[in-house]
């Protein structure tokens, strides 16, 4: 099961523009270096640096050492697992507001 | 990138009456009449007790009669009270609209709950359903590159 934590932990790392722009640019890419990655964004290296360190504490990418380089990509799994904890609360008020109308309609009667 | 959760339906019954019913500090903690609910008034929160979730704190927020009501209450985390860290913010917007009433609800504050590893907390039990916001979008950008 997720928890609200993790799930938080998402929400916040995908709160902010720069970061969501990363996601973009990974997911396009498949995977990049933090200075492709800062080329292709308007902020500095280390910007991009510090937004893939919340990026990688939310699960969200991961990152892999290729001779000298870092390349990082895109992690589907906790987007995945989030949109499923929200998809669930949805549901849950979907079917507490059935109920409202159930009980207000049936004392009409 | 949205943390809330947003709800409609409709009612055919009057503002008046479901008013009276959504009015009641969290009346959606139960699923409907008979259900072994009660609610009590804490001083600062109104408490629901479910046979199955137990002790549920509930804290209004604002109260515009027959048209707006917001709550804060701890919905990840079973039991405890809606402090900063823990609660979300339930909103019901309420409208008359066809003769009977339209009901929208809001729950946001998500990105707001703890993040630290000792305050994690399991959360709501249930199945899992599709899900329509930008992170499935972004998901599937992801998968597909």
């Amino acid at each position: 099961m997720t928890e609200p934590a993790e799930i938080s932990a998402v929400l916040v790392a995908l709160a902010d523009q720069t970061r969501r722009a990363l996601l973009d640019v990974l997911a396009d890419e498949g995977s990049a270096s933090a200075t492709t990655l800062a080329t292709r964004l308007p902020v500095s290296r280390q910007a991009v640096l510090k937004h893939l360190n919340v990026l990688t504490e939310a699960e969200l990418v991961e990152s892999d050492r290729i001779g000298r380089e870092v390349r990082y990509r895109v992690r589907p799994a906790a987007l995945d697992a989030s949109a499923r904890w929200l998809a669930d609360l949805a549901a849950t008020w979907d079917r507490r507001l059935a109920m409202l109308k159930r009980i207000a309609e049936a004392a009409q009667d | 990138m949205q943390d809330k959760i947003e709800r409609e339906i409709h009612i055919n019954a009057g503002l008046g009456r479901v008013w009276d019913l959504v009015s009641q500090p969290g009346w959606w903690v139960g699923e409907g009449v008979d259900d072994g609910v009660t609610f009590a008034d804490e001083g600062e929160f109104h408490v629901v007790t479910h046979p199955k979730h137990g002790r549920v704190p509930i804290k209004v927020e604002t109260v515009r009669p027959k048209s707006y009501l917001a709550y804060r209450w701890a919905s990840a985390f079973p039991g405890e009270d809606p402090v900063d860290g823990r609660a979300t913010l339930v909103e019901f917007w309420l409208s008359e609209r066809d003769g009977g009433t339209q009901v929208r609800v809001v729950e946001s504050g998500f990105a707001a709950l703890a993040t630290s590893a000792d305050e994690r907390r399991s959360a709501f039990d249930g199945n899992t359903e599709g899900w329509r916001y930008e992170l499935d979008l972004l998901h599937k950008r992801a998968i597909a590159a």
